[in-house]
């Protein structure tokens, strides 16, 4: 029911920022409105697999689609698609009306549950510090030899549950992060706290 | 300026001159400097006066190890004058004096000292009861060290995760070869060290004839750790303890670092100790590590004439030292009997004389006290005996070396054992988690190639459990003996002081134990021994040894006291800098803020409590509440918990959760749910819809809803039956649009669903859309009116918001809050979980048996609910109410008993209460004794100030008993 | 502060986790004495000994099971709660007198 596309106009998320000073790095990006849905159930895997996505090998890793989402793989039934860009959407309907029909396969509330930030550094300019803010937050060893590109962390950051995946594209690193769209007022301003430091005008 | 030429002067820059002043007096130093090398290079040795007898005190370790030089600064108390950086132009004074440092008018307590035994003050002011309350503030004001700054402002501190494969504490020769064996294994390495520089003892330390080993490491270990890629150092850093799994708070500048290491070397070094005899304290007489750091760091001559009074050959060492720079020696004291012939004839080179089986039996001051003048050396005729006679010869300064207690304190937070060895007159430590090691001094090894090698071997016993290697790493053994076993040494006339932070002398803790006072952690709590600053860094060793001696135990049996974090002071500016506090906002919050919403907590979340100024808060309620009841309201309740269970148990499911029948309810509609513990004991209701065959969308209260998840998962991961079970809380935005008019307001905002009373009844749930978006509807009565609970998706809450209020603007809609709410719900007679319930209250309690199918099988808890409810019920929740002007009674308030008011037990307590316009009464419930629940009865309720008040039983719901309500619409 | 392995999220503060009780089996809520369900319900051993425990990783919801030295609070392993619960389990009513459950 509620997972078809309606008025994306409308949607509001907590955060009324979209994004940080875009010319400093590393920036923050509220990726809240962005198309995503989640599958859990002992048919999950197979579902996706029939839609032709490619289905992270094992629990807590990640894999990018030919078009550029983000599969996360939560645990042995569960699965979450991410899109990165405003109006990237064919994926995910894709998803959205495959899981409709299916046995053993639940659709998720994702899209509407959680916020969706991105942590996002200039590779050229940033060097480790992504990791280093993160460690202001977060508890878990993220350092990309402890965390490689595709490597995912449900954990706590500054005592909020949220998921942590570590994504690269050509010209950028970023940890995107999704976490439960109530606190993400208060995560955007802890996460803007621990950047500060870091930030560098280009 | 009294500076020494280079190399010596480590750590201070000579091109960068600075002014600072103390007690009012200008003075020079250089960038580098801290503030107690700054006055030592003024020729100002006097820094502080002791705690109790306020004893001038100058420089004892120059490291921080001592409190001998705590200085006021403008803004912070307290401050180690050799471990603060000297800023330029800063003003430091000194504190705990009346009068001026230089003459303070207390020091003459020091000749009241042997009318203040150990202990005097737990004994002088016990008995008569309340004398101490009488002599505190008195006690207080002498008592007190610096001035704290009430005017502070805040600054900024934090914290940090830091992750590494191994963290080495200490960066002396033992951390340094550790660090660089570990990462030349493929480690990564983190080196921390509370000085500036790396090398700790290779940086002042003197462990050759020659003086040359020092240095030649120094260079070659810095420079190969610098440059490594894989080892990060952290200097002027403290690692303040160990907590389990390697789990270490090191403090840098503002930020509190939490380094967690897969495995961890402690190369803690050891802390030089002191010989215990009369005037020990003096200014002047400083540990020979204390000399040689003044030199080594910071370029100052310590003394024109020097003694050394050693038990050990560093002793030997530091006076080749001293005389290299000119210092001219005028003994070397050794207790020992025994000399090494290499060392004596170095020392005979420059013509030092060596005094053997002998030792300091006193020191002089100067005529104005303030500085040691002459020492009197007597020799040894036994252990702590001397001779009658003694010699005196003249010195400005005087360096002890006894030997050296490892820095255990770490080591012991993780559980390390101290075991004292009488050969060695040294405690070496034990049983050490596995993933902890050590090496160096504070391992016993103090030979400098095997202090190295002693790092080497730590490093390899991690790589080997790191799976980096695997090769076996031997134990290195040294037997360069470093403590003299009794460096103790009683006078007569007192003032060999044991602990120089409280002015303990040797008598003191002896007195203890001729207390009854035996055990070492009593000795400490009882003379305060170890309880300042130093925390014990050099009164440890010599208690053990004295509690030991005095209660003829060993000295392991005898142990030292438990140590436990902070190992240095830590400010609770780190403990609380950059606290992460949580707290969650509904879609709506903006538009409540835009409506001048008072906010309040409610668990973690904000919401509105009413919408108006506080000042206003009763009539705002009142208002809001009219408003509910004649015309239309709307309140935000995304707070409120959803969770989702579909699949093809999922009916078999909520029947085993909750306490009603549920496997037969119809799809759309709702169903009261009740959960119970497995003890019987209500802990959560909410409503349950069936929105499909397979699918129910559960509510749960606000702050029960995480709990009820998890509660729900962990059953079904013990009963497999095949549902998923999702929290949805956060998914959903909801709102409850409730009054006559409400469904007006709902037909003009959503066109898909018929709501005329036959299509869309009390209780019965629906799925529509409103402006496009899907919406799960829901037929509440919570506040005793026509509501709809409407639920949808969280990104479109806030146009449900501005829809509802664009739609309502016709019918007067306005919002609500939820202590209005709360009022609603309470003339209705509704319960709310956790506000009308506690952790005893079962079904019957709270009149839910109406609510408990006992025709099916099982449900949480139903064994228990049955035993409880055979058994007589003890109290009851029922409805009271009081006239308009009696005192109000609040929440938590007793119900007493009736009857005689002097023997009035305690029956129960309000859960809630409030003045009720629309009942024009004092309305609220409580739980009173089964006795008083019936119906006209009235009970005392003890309100504040002690004043009781008579209240009575009426039945729930207070309004609307017909429930007619529900129904009306205008 | 301890590090608790998480069969699905692996090693992590252990502030990240909810203490589950111990894993009891729950005694034949038709049959049992009162005496017996209310050891059932209120009591625990509380001796020196290798407990089964549950725990719950907040973060990703997920219920496994920790056997855990009271004495050394050294964790032994933990394991996915399949391991032991691996049969649905089902309610059913026995034939019962008047007047309620046995």
């Amino acid at each position: 029911m509620i997972e078809q596309m309606v008025n994306f106009e409308v949607r509001r998320s907590l955060i009324q920022a979209m994004e940080t000073d875009s010319d400093r790095s590393p920036s923050l990006i509220n990726q809240t409105v962005f198309e995503r849905a989640g599958v859990r159930g002992p048919n999950s895997l197979a579902l996706l697999e029939s839609i032709g996505l490619p289905v992270p090998a094992k629990p807590n890793t990640a894999t990018v689609t030919e078009t550029g989402e983000l599969l996360l793989r939560l645990s042995n039934t569960e699965c979450w698609l991410l899109s990165l860009r405003a109006g990237m959407n064919e994926k995910v309907n894709l998803l959205r009306e495959a899981v409709q029909n299916a046995e053993g396969v639940y659709s998720l509330y994702c899209q509407y549950s959680h916020a969706q930030l991105s942590l996002t550094g200039e590779l050229s300019l940033t060097g480790n510090n992504l990791s280093a803010i993160m460690a202001k937050v977060c508890g878990v060893d993220l350092r990309e030899n402890a965390f490689p590109t595709g490597s995912i962390a449900q954990t706590s950051i500054a005592r909020v549950n949220a998921i942590v995946v570590r994504h690269q594209s050509e010209e950028q690193e970023q940890f995107v992060i999704l976490s439960d769209i109530t606190t993400s007022e208060y995560l955007w301003e802890a996460l803007l706290d621990a950047m500060a430091e870091f930030q560098e005008s280009y | 300026m009294n500076r020494l030429p280079e190399p010596m002067g480590l750590l201070i820059d000579r091109e960068s001159p600075i002014s600072f002043s103390f007690e009012g007096t200008a003075y020079q130093a250089l960038k580098g400097d801290t503030i107690a090398s700054a006055l030592l290079a003024n020729n100002q040795w006097l820094m502080s006066r002791s705690f109790k007898y306020h004893r001038p005190r100058g420089p004892l370790t120059m490291a921080g190890q001592d409190a001998n030089t705590l200085v006021q600064l403008p803004s912070e108390p307290n401050v180690l004058a050799d471990r603060y950086l000297l800023d330029n132009g800063l003003e430091v004074t000194g504190q705990n004096y009346n009068g001026s440092l230089e003459k303070d008018k207390d020091a003459r307590l020091g000749y009241a000292g042997r009318f203040m035994p150990v202990g005097f003050y737990y004994r002088a002011f016990y008995k008569p009861m309340g004398v101490w309350d009488k002599w505190e503030p008195t006690i207080r004001k002498k008592a007190g060290l610096g001035i704290a700054d009430l005017t502070f402002q805040p600054t900024y501190h934090d914290k940090a995760y830091l992750f590494h494969d191994v963290v080495v504490i200490g960066a002396g020769p033992a951390g340094l070869s550790a660090a660089l064996k570990a990462a030349n294994g493929g480690a990564s390495v983190l080196l921390v060290d509370e000085n500036p520089i790396l090398g700790g003892a290779l940086t002042y330390h003197r462990f050759d004839v020659e003086g040359k080993q020092a240095d030649e490491w120094r260079l070659k270990l810095v420079a190969e750790v610098e440059a490594h890629d894989k080892i990060q150092v952290l200097l002027n850093a403290t690692c303040n303890g160990w907590f389990s799994d390697n789990y270490l708070p090191i403090i840098q500048g503002n930020r509190m670092y939490k380094a967690r290491a897969k495995q961890c070397i402690v190369a803690s070094g050891a802390f030089e100790q002191h010989v215990v005899f009369r005037h020990n304290d003096l200014p002047g007489v400083v540990m020979s590590s204390a000399a040689l750091r003044m030199m080594k760091w910071y370029g100052i001559k310590p003394g024109v004439q020097a003694v050394i009074l050693t038990g050990n050959n560093d002793g030997y060492l530091a006076a080749l030292e001293l005389a290299g720079q000119g210092v001219i020696i005028g003994a070397v004291v050794d207790m020992r009997n025994e000399v090494c012939t290499q060392l004596k004839f170095a020392l005979e080179e420059f013509g030092i004389k060596i005094y053997q089986s002998a030792t300091v039996y006193e020191a002089l001051p100067s005529a104005n006290k303030k500085h040691i003048e002459s020492v009197k050396i007597h020799a040894i005729t036994a252990k702590g005996e001397v001779s009658e006679f003694g010699e005196e010869i003249p010195c400005d300064l005087l360096c002890m070396s006894a030997g050296y207690m490892p820095a255990y304190q770490l080591l012991c937070q993780a559980g390390g054992k101290l075991d004292y060895d009488d050969q060695s007159a040294r405690f070496d430590i034990t049983n050490l988690p596995a993933n902890l090691h050590i090496a160096g001094s504070v391992n016993g090894v103090n030979d400098l190639e095997k202090v190295i090698k002693d790092g080497e071997m730590a490093a390899q016993r991690c790589l080997n459990a790191l799976g980096l290697a695997n090769e076996v790493a031997e134990p290195i053994v040294c037997s360069l003996k470093t403590n003299f076993d009794w460096p103790i040494f009683k006078h007569p006339k007192g003032k060999e002081f044991v602990d120089f932070d409280e002015d303990l002398q040797a008598k003191d803790i002896v007195n203890a134990t001729r207390l009854g006072y035996r055990d070492i952690q009593l000795v400490k709590r009882f003379s305060t021994v170890g309880m300042g600053p130093s925390q014990g860094r050099h009164s440890a060793l010599p208690t053990a040894r004295l509690v030991a001696e005095a209660t003829n135990r060993t000295v392991t049996e005898t142990g030292v006291t438990t140590a436990r974090p902070p190992f240095v002071p830590e400010k609770l500016a780190h403990v609380a800098g950059r606290i992460f506090s949580p707290y969650r906002r509904t879609p709506m919050h903006h538009r409540h803020i835009e409506l001048g919403a008072k906010m309040i907590p409610a668990g973690i979340w904000r919401r509105p409590a009413f919408y108006g100024p506080q000042e206003q808060r009763d009539e705002c309620i009142q208002a809001e509440s009219r408003h509910v009841r004649s015309k239309v309201g709307l309140i935000d309740v995304s707070t409120l918990g959803g969770i989702e269970v579909r699949g093809p148990d999922a009916a078999e499911f909520i029947n085993r959760l909750y306490t009603f029948a549920f496997l037969q309810q119809p799809v759309g509609k709702t169903r009261y749910a009740v959960m119970v513990n497995e003890q019987g004991v209500v802990i959560d209701d909410g409503v349950a819809c069936r929105l499909e065959e397979d699918h129910f969308y559960v509510t749960a209260t606000t702050t029960g809803v995480d709990a009820v998840y998890r509660s729900m998962t962990k059953w079904n991961a013990q009963w497999r039956l095949s549902v998923d079970i999702a929290n949805v809380t956060s998914a959903f935005a909801a709102v409850n649009v409730a009054g006559p008019l409400s469904r007006k307001v709902m037909e003009k905002v959503c066109s898909d669903v018929d709501f005329s009373q036959e299509a869309f009844p009390y209780l019965a749930c629906r799925t529509g859309s409103i402006g496009g978006a899907p919406v799960r509807l829901l037929r509440v009565g919570f506040v005793g009116e026509l509501g709809y609970e409407i639920h949808i998706p969280s990104l479109y809450g806030e146009m449900l918001w501005d829809l509802l209020m664009e739609a309502g603007a016709e019918f007067d809609i306005k919002p609500f809050g939820v202590e209005t709410q709360r009022l609603l719900r309470l003339e209705k007679g509704h319960i709310i979980i956790g506000q009308d319930t506690d952790g005893m209250s079962h079904p019957g309690e709270v009149s839910l048996e109406w609510a408990i199918s006992r025709k099916k099988p099982f449900y949480v808890g139903s064994r228990s609910v049955d035993i409880v409810m055979a058994r007589p019920q003890t109290r009851k929740l029922v409805g009271f109410k009081l006239p308009k002007g009696s005192p109000k009674p609040k929440e938590g308030h007793l119900v007493l008993a009736n009857g005689n008011k002097a023997d009035r037990d305690i029956r129960g307590n309000i859960t809630s209460c409030e003045f009720s316009a629309t009942m024009d009464a004092i309305i609220g419930m409580a739980y009173v004794g089964i006795e008083q629940k019936e119906i006209g009865s009235r009970f005392p309720i003890r309100v504040d100030g002690g004043i009781e008040v008579l209240a009575e039983v009426v039945p729930l719901p207070f309004y609307d008993p017909e429930n007619t309500r529900q129904e009306m619409s205008v | 502060m301890k590090i608790m392995h998480c069969p699905l999220n692996g090693p992590r503060n252990i502030s990240e986790f909810v203490y589950g009780g111990e894993v009891t089996t729950m005694p034949d809520y038709q049959t049992c004495s009162d005496r017996e369900w209310a050891e059932y319900v209120f009591y625990s051993d509380n001796s020196i000994r290798i407990v089964r425990e549950w725990w719950y990783h907040a973060a990703s919801g997920y219920w496994f099971i920790a056997e855990r030295h009271t004495a050394t609070d050294e964790i032994i392993k933990t394991y996915d709660a399949s391991e032991i619960f691996n049969q649905r389990v089902d309610f059913v009513e026995k034939v019962q007198e008047e007047g309620g459950r046995a």
